[in-house]
Formats: structure tokens, C-alpha cells, sequence
């Protein structure tokens, strides 16, 4: 190591000297999250990534929220019920609620919210509200949500209520422009300051209805990258650490003031593939061909790529819902499942007529070889680490994958706009309902969400039918059914489900609880820590 | 001779005024030619709507002809108006506004650092020249220059944050910290700011000392020096007086002829010490292909460095009586 | 052959007696010829495989029998990897230095021979080079053409060829007037062949002495581009094992074998470059080394 006796002696002369410089007086009792991520916006309209949906939880408050056994709690309804049909729902909103602005909260400001996310269709959470056909308030505290088929995943999505006073001011074209800032919710926490680039300051609402928060203010700070991040947490400069690089796991764990975990996350890195069959496609052909997608799965050494990524914490990947969901999560059967198999994955490519052509590489029927362009994100360490076991992989069976790094925005250019790649890695975050993820792979979403363009039409008709499938086994049946078909048509090779790595200081806060039991401190289901840690 | 300085100095000005005008071409169709949609990076949104879209580009001016652009871009310019900054969604102005405080302290702390140890190296490499002082002193200059920036401040941290954990890594000050006192702020801000100052200084003292050296050598050679010699001052006289008023130039001068130089040092402190200025926010801006606030940003480096070109000569002529003729 | 005009062997033969002579620039060689001996034969003293990941338990192993310099965060062979890498510096460095050294002489010759309205404006646009913030454009010109091992040479060429230029205008201009080039030109030779023939050898010395300067400065530079993520992630430089040490913490977690080899070799390679050029410049600039 660094420190030589030298260093250690002068660090106690060092101390003494600095000691009334650094102790900084006043001790305030705000929760300091470093993350190396932050919110893209702090509208709902705007904001697709999951810091941004972290801080939805804390600034707004949806009708019910789910608690730590993922079981519907009232937070702005008090109750709500169930006709017999199953087609409305109803509501009783908690009386005496009051925006961050002293507004009281009304049923109307729920239709509002819900009209302006169906009509609108953007952000993270319109897509929960499909199947809703219409919503009445028969007065100020009750709301009747109609649906033409039952809507299973009523309960959950957390989607934020927004204050009608504020947002209909907006026009419904300056939507996808508007800041929000500040945002008015009715949440825990209300919004202070967010300097972008640097911090995000929320203050405690102390008119908040529910249980109020510990601290007085959650401060998410911005690192430039994960080891500032860690060095900032041992030096007690925040309380908190969500993406901590996996490497710095096992040091961090050995102070005894740090509590730091491993634990499953909500979602998963993938190898996708151009599946897009249309003349407009700028793939290769070859990869329209599901054979060749699955041999690429069965050479593919995901236990070493999840080694040699994340120290091997984590899961390796096989169907598209993770296996912290698990309700939802299909274990596959031996027999369905691809285990790393070279000999396997060059038998298929012969069988399937891809010999090795003059230069070792494989060609196609029609004489292209198996040279595909990967893509990988230059700004994702881990991915570009996978993208390059994984040539060494591909070159074992003859395939050619050519590494390209680009930047984020270029890469969502490249997928989004232009269907112009072969294959890249990223990785998705999930809900805990399955309906988000599902709808990725819709064939409605190509141009939409859909990064692979893939599209069939069993699987949709399936992903109609889970949604309005209230009876929890029929629904499960239905979406493991939609997982087989995934891996079997593969459009994405997953490579791994990759754990969480956050760390907490027990000396600062009391009161830590992971969510669920072997799950992490945020980017949970819910805002438990945030409300119920303590300053020491 | 005012008439030989002033057509000096016109001279001078116009040449600034061609080169800036360049750098606003230059900087104008450079960005241009970057891959990549830039509004597909604005909207984030693959479900974006046309009409949205069609929004958007007006407001960035994206929808027109490159000479349209170009046009309106000049205009713009005229007004102090660099556009909308993409990431930020705000005036380009008022983001770099909010981010030139903390780079001009790191910027004139270091800065002021240097100078003054820079100088006070040359001097001891000069009055022993050819020593082991001289030899050790130029080494350590040399060793300083060739140190990239960022490596030096990762190894300040790891001795002074990680080991000694004397000062914080991250910042600028103790985000969402409470003060009971001003100077308990000013204190915070001191300590955040002693590891990136002492970074960017220590890789400027290399090159202040090396040339406050060779000027102070030259200087001591030259013929008014020999006259003052022959005069009877004391040889500390004749160097106090004579050896480091004259001296002193050139470092002067440097100070301003090296800002672009000091810039790229600031952007890696800047960003391994998570420092919020104009540094961090090109970095960022790079990074989320913000061409708007990444035009600002280097129109206002290549400005500020030219301007400093600028002023560095006209200093020269001020305090160099041989420029003048 | 005239008085004014030693021969190229001389010169160097006073070069490497002031070299000798002069600890500082004797030591920058020493250090030099010993990086571009490994950076030659590396593969022969230890070959290495970029591919050759190691399993779970390879990774960031410290230093042993086996790993001399320990393991890296993929499991591989530091030592193998730093071998590997100087190749991948040096490349940068001498491609880049050749290039820069290229347009600095080009443009150089050519303003200061033909003067003029060439002159003019060759040198307005030598002026702008100079003045433009080095890293700013640096960083925006990769960014614009993406992280790969040419893009970076061509970037680092294009950007630092501007003080070689102004260098060797100045002594070709000095060179033009005397009186064997006068001579040339008035018995009918070619611009090109005057150029050739009389005026580069003598501007040599001065090229010479930048691009020892300039190769520090391009190593600096890929080093830095790389460590601000914009290096060539599948080419690994000194600067990207840098740039991966930094990213998985390895200064927090203690693994200095990651950290300080690259970092070692990024400095003793550039120390060398510039004591070299330091001495170098002595030796052009005699006016110092004499007194």
C-alpha cells in the first residue's frame, strides 16, 4: 500500500494543525447521496431515466404506493375499491392534502394528471395508464377510474399526481420543453435547488400528511465518476453512495462506519441485436436469422463476462424480467436454457448454412461474411470490458465483431432514429410490474422505445392479454409464456443481471433498511430510507 | 515615437480582431460537422412527437440552411446571445456566468502561487547556476512540466484526502452544509480549494522558474547591469535593483501568453476535483454533445486567450523600451 | 562546399559532444533509447495478448513472482500490458510529431521563402494556431471525429505544428539571404531543389530540436485525451490504463500497481523528450549554454 510510516506520523501532525479548519460547525441534518447520475429533468414529461424516477418518489405522491412486501399502501387515496366486473376502480382521496404551494389537492388534479400522461404519452409513466378509458370525480375527494377490460397493473407504476393549477398553464406542445422547476408536488420532500452539474437539494415537507421525513433535507450530489464518489464517503463528505464501482466493494465493506451491499437490481445488460425486417434496416442480414442470434447466446461465456464486469455480483442473464421480480421472473428449464457451448454454437452455424469462409470468418448463404458491427458506450466501463470478452467469444465460432466506442447520444441516434447498427450492449431498468419491460419488445414500440425492432405478433397479442389478466397465476402463466418466446427468438442476448452497489454511513444516520431484504437502500421500490433514516 | 507605438498597437488589435473572427468561423462549422443528430440528444425522447420536434428546432435555430445559420449565429453573437444550452435548457450566458466565479479563483489562486514560487525558484536556480541547487531546480521544473495535470492532482488526493485526510477531494464547498459564520464558510471554501489550486500551480511553477531563470541569466549579462557594476553598487544592489525589475518581464508576460495553457490545466483539475467551473462544464458539454454551450465555451477560452495575447504585447511594449522603436 | 555550411555529420557529432556533456539532455536520451528499445522488442521479451483476459481470480492481483507489476482490472499481465502500451504511446507520439513536423517545415519553408502575400497569410493562419487554446480544441476536434488511434494522431498533428512553423520561417529567412542560396537561385535552380539542397539542412537543426518538444507534448496530449475518456479504448496507451485505473478506483482501493507504472512511464518518457529538447535548445541557443 501508499502509506509508508513517513505519511502515517505526519498524518497526526497534519490533523492537529487542520483540526479547526475542517470541523465544520453547525451540524445539519441533511442526507447526502452521491450518485455519479443525475436526473435528466424534473418533469415526468421529459424524464426517461431512473434517478429522475427516484425523485419522483420523494417530491411527488402517487394514489397508492407499494411497501417493502410490495403490497399496495394508500398515499394519496386513503382507500379504494373494486367493482364487480372489474372495470371501475374508486378511489377515496385522503382529505387535507396540500400541494407544496399551499393549494389544497382535489380529485380533479388526479383526472387532470392522468388525462395529460394518456393524451400526451410521454414520460415514464404513461405507459401504466393503457386500458384506462376514462375517469370521473363525482366530488373533491373521490375519483372513478373506468377501463374497458380489467387493468391489472392498476396499483402499481407509483404514477405521480401533478397539481392541475400548475400544469394547465402549460400548453400541451410546450410539454415536452417545460422544465418544471421548481416542481410542486405533494410529496415528502419538497424542491430547494438543483444545480445542475452539481447538486439537487430537496427540503422535508413539514405539512406532509403521512409520516414525516427524519432529516431536513436529502442533498443528491453529482460525481464525476465512482472513485471520487467512494474517497467522498469515507471521507464522511455524504452519507450515502448509490453506483459505487464493484471493485471497491470488498475495501468499503471492511470499515466498520459503512454498511455496504451487494444486492439484485431491477434490471439487467443486454447484447442486442438489429432484428428489424425491413428494407429500411441498416442490420446485417444474417442477423435477421434467429439461429445465428442464438448461436452468439450459446458462445457467449456469461459467467466469465460477469466475473470479469462486476467481480461476479450479480446473476447471469437469461429471460428479460430480472429475477428480483420474483412473481414475474421465468427460471428456465435446463433444456431450454443456452449454457455457454462453443462446440454447440458452430454446430448450429454450419447446420444453419454458414460455413467458414476463405479468411476463417463465416459467410451467409449469399456470400456476406459474419462481420458485425458492436457498439459500445464509451462512458460505460463495464459494457466496453463485456464488448470486448465478447469479441474473443465471437471469434471462437468465426464471427467478427467489430468494437466501435461512441457516446451515449450518438449510439440512441444511431438505434432510435436510424435502425443503423448491428449490435450494441446497454441495459434497462425494470418496475416491479412486468407490463414496462414487456412493451419494450412490442411491435407497437419499433420507433418507439423497441432498441432491437423486433416484432411478433403472438407476443403481442400475449402482452394485450397479461394486461387485463386480474387473476395473478393466469397472469403469471401468460407472462412466462412471453419470456420463452423471448429467449427463444432472442433478440437480445442478456448477459447478466447486475447488482446494485451502494454503501451508507451507520455512524452519521440510524435507522438503515434494505429494500427487500437482500435488496439495496435506493432505487427501491419505495422511499423508505429516505423518510426513516435518523441523524446520529 | 507615439506615432510608432500607436500604428504598433493598431496593427496589433487588427490582427486580434482576424484572428477572433476566424475563430467564430471556425468555431461555427466545426461543430457543425459533429456525428450525430443533435436533437435526438436534446429530446431524449424516441417517442418524441413531430410536432415537438419541429418546436425544438426552432428554438435552436436548427431548422434553417447552414448560411441561414451562420447569419443568425453572427447576429446572435452581436447581441452576447451563444443560444440555449441543450443540457441545461437555459442561455448559454447565464450557465457560463454561473461557472466563471470558481474558475477565475482557482484560475488567479494558482495562479498567484506560482508566481510568486516560481519566481522565487529561478532565482535560486540562477544565483547558483550550474550547481547542484541549479541542477536539482531545473530538474524539479522539468519534472513539474512533464507531469500530465491530472495525474498530479490524483496523486494529491490519494496523500492529502485518501491517507492524510487533511483536505476533500470533491467540490467546492460542503454541499448543503449550515455556517455559523462567514468566515466558517470562507474556511470550507479555503480547504476545498487548496488541492486544485496547489495542482494547477505546481504545474505552472516549472515553467515561471525555468523562465524567471534564463531572464534573470540574461538580464545579469547585459550591459546596463556591467554599467551599474562599474558604478560601485554591491552586487546585491545591482540585482535588486536592476537584475529583477527587468527581469521579472518576460514571466510577466508569460503569465498572460500561457492562459491557454493554464486553461487545459483547469479543465483536468477541474474535473478530477469535481471542481464547478468553465472546466467541468466544457467536459460535461462534451460528453452530452451540448454544441450550443460548447461553442460559448471555446468562443470565450479563444477569446479570453486571445485578448491576453494581446494585452501581453502591449504590456511589452509598455515596459520594454526596445519594443518600442 | 562553402565555410557557412557544416555538414550534417558534424553537426551531429558536435550534438552528441554537447549531448554528453550536458547531464540533463545525456539523461533524457538514456531514458529515450530505453523506451523505443522495449517499445521495438517488447514483443520479443514478453509477448502479450490484449484478449488474454484471466478468470475471477486475476483480477488486480499486486505484484508477484508470476506478475511482476500484479494484475490489471481484466486480469492481465501489467508489465505485458505496459510493454504493450509503449508501443501504442511512442506510435502516437513519433506519427503525431512526424506529422506536426511535416506542416510546421512545409509551411515554414514555404512562407519564409516565397514571402510575400504566401507570407502573409500563411502566417496569420500560424498566429491562430498558436493562440488557440491547446486542450479546448484538442478535445473538441476528437470529439468531432471520434476516439480512435488515427483520429488521435491526426488531431495531435494538426494542432501543435504552429510554433515548428514560426521557428523555421524565421531561419529560413535568415538562411534565403546568404550568399551560396543567392548563388543557387541566380544560376537557375529550382525552387524546390534551392529549398531542398540549401536551406532545410540548415533549418534542420531547429526542426529538430521543436520535435523533440512537440513528441513530449503529443505524448501529454494522448495521455490527457485518453484519460478524459476520449482515447482509443481498443489501441490501450499508457493513457488508457490511466484512464481505467482511475475509472475502477484503483487509487482508493489501494492498487498502485495500476496507477503509478502507466503513470511512471507517461512521465519518464515525456521527462526524457524534454531534457532532451531541453538541451537541444542549449545547444541551438548558444547564447545561454555559453555564458
Amino acid at each position: 500500500m501508499f502509506a509508508t510510516p513517513f505519511l502515517r506520523l505526519s498524518k497526526r501532525v497534519g490533523l492537529f494543525f487542520l483540526i479547526g479548519l475542517l470541523s465544520i460547525s453547525a451540524f445539519s441534518a441533511a442526507l447526502k447521496v452521491g450518485w455519479t447520475v443525475e436526473p435528466d429533468s424534473v418533469s415526468p414529461f421529459i424524464a426517461y431515466n431512473l434517478p429522475s424516477a427516484e425523485v419522483f418518489l420523494l417530491l411527488y405522491d402517487p394514489l397508492v404506493a407499494l411497501n417493502e412486501k410490495e403490497e399496495p399502501v394508500g398515499k394519496i387515496a386513503e382507500s379504494w375499491e373494486i367493482s364487480e366486473d372489474q372495470l371501475t376502480w374508486t378511489f377515496y382521496l385522503r382529505k387535507g392534502i396540500r400541494w407544496h404551494d399551499g393549494e389544497p389537492l382535489r380529485a380533479e388534479d388526479v383526472k387532470f394528471t392522468y388525462d395529460l400522461f394518456m393524451n400526451s404519452g410521454l414520460g415514464l409513466f404513461s405507459g401504466f395508464l393503457n386500458g384506462i378509458e376514462s375517469i370521473e370525480c363525482p366530488d373533491d375527494y373521490t375519483v372513478l377510474i373506468h377501463s374497458e377490460e380489467p387493468k391489472a397493473n392498476m396499483l402499481m407504476g407509483n404514477t405521480p399526481i401533478l397539481p392541475k393549477h400548475v400544469w394547465e398553464q402549460v400548453a400541451e406542445e410546450d410539454l415536452e420543453l417545460w422544465e418544471n422547476e421548481p416542481a410542486i408536488g405533494s410529496g415528502a420532500f419538497t424542491f430547494l435547488e438543483w444545480r445542475k452539474g452539481e447538486f439537487l437539494r430537496l427540503k422535508a415537507n413539514r405539512a406532509y400528511a403521512l409520516e414525516k421525513p427524519k432529516v431536513d433535507e436529502v442533498v443528491f450530489i453529482l460525481f464525476a465518476n465512482n472513485d471520487t464518489l467512494a474517497q467522498a464517503l469515507k471521507t464522511g463528505e455524504i452519507s450515502a453512495a448509490v453506483n459505487i464501482n464493484p471493485m471497491q466493494l470488498p475495501q468499503l465493506s471492511l470499515s466498520p462506519n459503512l454498511l455496504a451491499v451487494s444486492s439484485p437490481g431491477y434490471g439487467f445488460t443486454q447484447l442486442a441485436f438489429n432484428c428489424w425486417e425491413s428494407e429500411d434496416s441498416l442490420g446485417h442480414p444474417a442477423l435477421l436469422d434467429k439461429r445465428v442470434r442464438q448461436a452468439i447466446d450459446w458462445a457467449l461465456d456469461k459467467k466469465a463476462i460477469l466475473d470479469m464486469t462486476y467481480l461476479g455480483q450479480g446473476e447471469v442473464g437469461t429471460t428479460l424480467i430480472p429475477p428480483i421480480l420474483q412473481k414475474w421472473h421465468y427460471r428456465l428449464t435446463d433444456t431450454e436454457r443456452r449454457d455457454y457451448n462453443p462446440k454447440k454454437a458452430n454446430d448450429l452455424l454450419a447446420s444453419s448454412g454458414y460455413p467458414i469462409g476463405p479468411k476463417g470468418i463465416r459467410v451467409d448463404p449469399q456470400g456476406n461474411e459474419l462481420r458485425f458491427r458492436l457498439y459500445l458506450r464509451a462512458s460505460n466501463t463495464q459494457e466496453i470490458k463485456a464488448g470486448q470478452l465478447i469479441k474473443k467469444y465471437l471469434q471462437a465460432i468465426g464471427i467478427d465483431a467489430a468494437i466501435e466506442t461512441v457516446d451515449d447520444g450518438l449510439l440512441m441516434d444511431l438505434i432510435f432514429s436510424n435502425a443503423d447498427f448491428d449490435m450494441f450492449i446497454w441495459g434497462w431498468g425494470t418496475d416491479v410490474d412486468p407490463t414496462t419491460i414487456l412493451n419494450v419488445m412490442s411491435t407497437n414500440e419499433i420507433f418507439g422505445l423497441s432498441d432491437c425492432f423486433y416484432s411478433n405478433e403472438e407476443y403481442d397479442r400475449l402482452l394485450a392479454l397479461q394486461a387485463t389478466q386480474m387473476d395473478e397465476a393466469q397472469r403469471r402463466e401468460t407472462v412466462y409464456e412471453m419470456q420463452r418466446i423471448l429467449y427463444e427468438d432472442s433478440p437480445y442476448a442478456i448477459l447478466f443481471y447486475d447488482n446494485e452497489f451502494q454503501a451508507v454511513r451507520t455512524d452519521l444516520f440510524s435507522g438503515w433498511k434494505r429494500i427487500p431484504e437482500n435488496g439495496a437502500f435506493f432505487f427501491t421500490i419505495n422511499p423508505y430510507n429516505y423518510l426513516n433514516v435518523t441523524p446520529k | 515615437m507615439l506615432f510608432v507605438s500607436s500604428r504598433y498597437l493598431g496593427n496589433k488589435i487588427a490582427q486580434a480582431l482576424i484572428t477572433i473572427f476566424i475563430v467564430l468561423c471556425v468555431n461555427f462549422f466545426l461543430f457543425r460537422i459533429m456525428p450525430g443528430d443533435p436533437l435526438s440528444m436534446l429530446m431524449r425522447n424516441p417517442r418524441a412527437s413531430q410536432q415537438a420536434i419541429q418546436k425544438a428546432k426552432e428554438l435552436y435555430g436548427l431548422d434553417q440552411s447552414l448560411p441561414a445559420q451562420f447569419g443568425r449565429y453572427l447576429q446572435d453573437l452581436v447581441k452576447l446571445d451563444f443560444g440555449v444550452s441543450f443540457m441545461f435548457k437555459k442561455p448559454v450566458v447565464e450557465v457560463i456566468g454561473g461557472k466563471i466565479g470558481p474558475t477565475l479563483l482557482l484560475l488567479g489562486v494558482s495562479e498567484l502561487i506560482a508566481i510568486i514560487l516560481g519566481i522565487y525558484l529561478g532565482i535560486v536556480a540562477a544565483s547558483h547556476r550550474g550547481r547542484i541547487v541549479d541542477v536539482g531546480a531545473i530538474s524539479l521544473s522539468l519534472l513539474l512540466y512533464s507531469l500530465p495535470t491530472f495525474l498530479l492532482g490524483m496523486v494529491l488526493i490519494l496523500v492529502f484526502s485518501v491517507y492524510w485526510g487533511l483536505f476533500p477531494s470533491v467540490g467546492m464547498v460542503t454541499a448543503a452544509a449550515k455556517f455559523s459564520s462567514w468566515w466558517r464558510q470562507s474556511l470550507d471554501l479555503l480547504a476545498h480549494l487548496f488541492l486544485p489550486a496547489m495542482t494547477l500551480a505546481l504545474t505552472l511553477i516549472g515553467e515561471y522558474g525555468m523562465l524567471m531563470r534564463s531572464s534573470l541569466i540574461e538580464v545579469l549579462s547585459e550591459d546596463f547591469i556591467v554599467t551599474a557594476r562599474a558604478k560601485g553598487l554591491s552586487e546585491r544592489e545591482v540585482i535588486h535593483k536592476h537584475g529583477y525589475p527587468n527581469a521579472l518581464l518576460p514571466v510577466v508576460t508569460a503569465i498572460s501568453i500561457n492562459l491557454g495553457l493554464t486553461i487545459a490545466g483547469a479543465i483536468q483539475v477541474e474535473t478530477v476535483f469535481s471542481w464547478p467551473g468553465i472546466g467541468r462544464l466544457m467536459y460535461d458539454a462534451l460528453n452530452n454533445r451540448d454544441y450550443p454551450l460548447l461553442q460559448g465555451i471555446f468562443l470565450l477560452v479563444c477569446i479570453c486567450v486571445i485578448v491576453a495575447n494581446l494585452l501581453s504585447d502591449l504590456l511589452y511594449m509598455v515596459l520594454d523600451p526596445r519594443v518600442k522603436s | 562546399m562553402p565555410l557557412d555550411k557544416p555538414t550534417l555529420s558534424l553537426r551531429f557529432k558536435r550534438a552528441f559532444s554537447v549531448l554528453y556533456g550536458n547531464k540533463i539532455g545525456f539523461t533524457g536520451f538514456l531514458i529515450l533509447c530505453f523506451f523505443f528499445f522495449i517499445a521495438l522488442f517488447g514483443p520479443w521479451i514478453k509477448p502479450y495478448d490484449i484478449m488474454d483476459f484471466g478468470g475471477a481470480a486475476d483480477i488486480l492481483r499486486p505484484p508477484s513472482l508470476e506478475h511482476l507489476l500484479g494484475t490489471d482490472d481484466m486480469g492481465r499481465d501489467i508489465l505485458g500490458g505496459l510493454i504493450a502500451g509503449s508501443r501504442i504511446s511512442l506510435l502516437v507520439g513519433v506519427m503525431a510529431t512526424v506529422l506536426s513536423m511535416f506542416l510546421g517545415a512545409v509551411i515554414g519553408l514555404t512562407a519564409g521563402y516565397f514571402g510575400g502575400f504566401i507570407d502573409a497569410v500563411l502566417m496569420r493562419l500560424t498566429d491562430i494556431f498558436l493562440v488557440l487554446p491547446w486542450l479546448p480544441l484538442v478535445l473538441v476536434l476528437a470529439a468531432i471525429l471520434g476516439a480512435n488511434l488515427w483520429n488521435i494522431i491526426l488531431v495531435i498533428g494538426l494542432t501543435s505544428w504552429a510554433g515548428t512553423a514560426r521557428v523555421v520561417r524565421a531561419q529560413t529567412l535568415s538562411i534565403k539571404e546568404r550568399t551560396y542560396v543567392e548563388r543557387a537561385r541566380s544560376l537557375g535552380s529550382s525552387n524546390l531543389r534551392v529549398i531542398l539542397r540549401h536551406i532545410l539542412p540548415n533549418v534542420f537543426p531547429v526542426i529538430f530540436a521543436n520535435t523533440v518538444l512537440i513528441a513530449a507534448v503529443a505524448i501529454l496530449s494522448e495521455t490527457t485525451l485518453s484519460f478524459l475518456g476520449l482515447g482509443d479504448s481498443l489501441n490501450q496507451s499508457w493513457g488508457m490504463m490511466l484512464h481505467y485505473a482511475f475509472e475502477c478506483g484503483a487509487a482508493s482501493i489501494g492498487a498502485y500497481w495500476f496507477l503509478l507504472p502507466p503513470g511512471l512511464c507517461v512521465v519518464l518518457v515525456v521527462l526524457g523528450f524534454t531534457f532532451l529538447g531541453y538541451a537541444l535548445d542549449e545547444w541551438i541557443n548558444p547564447q545561454i549554454r555559453k555564458r
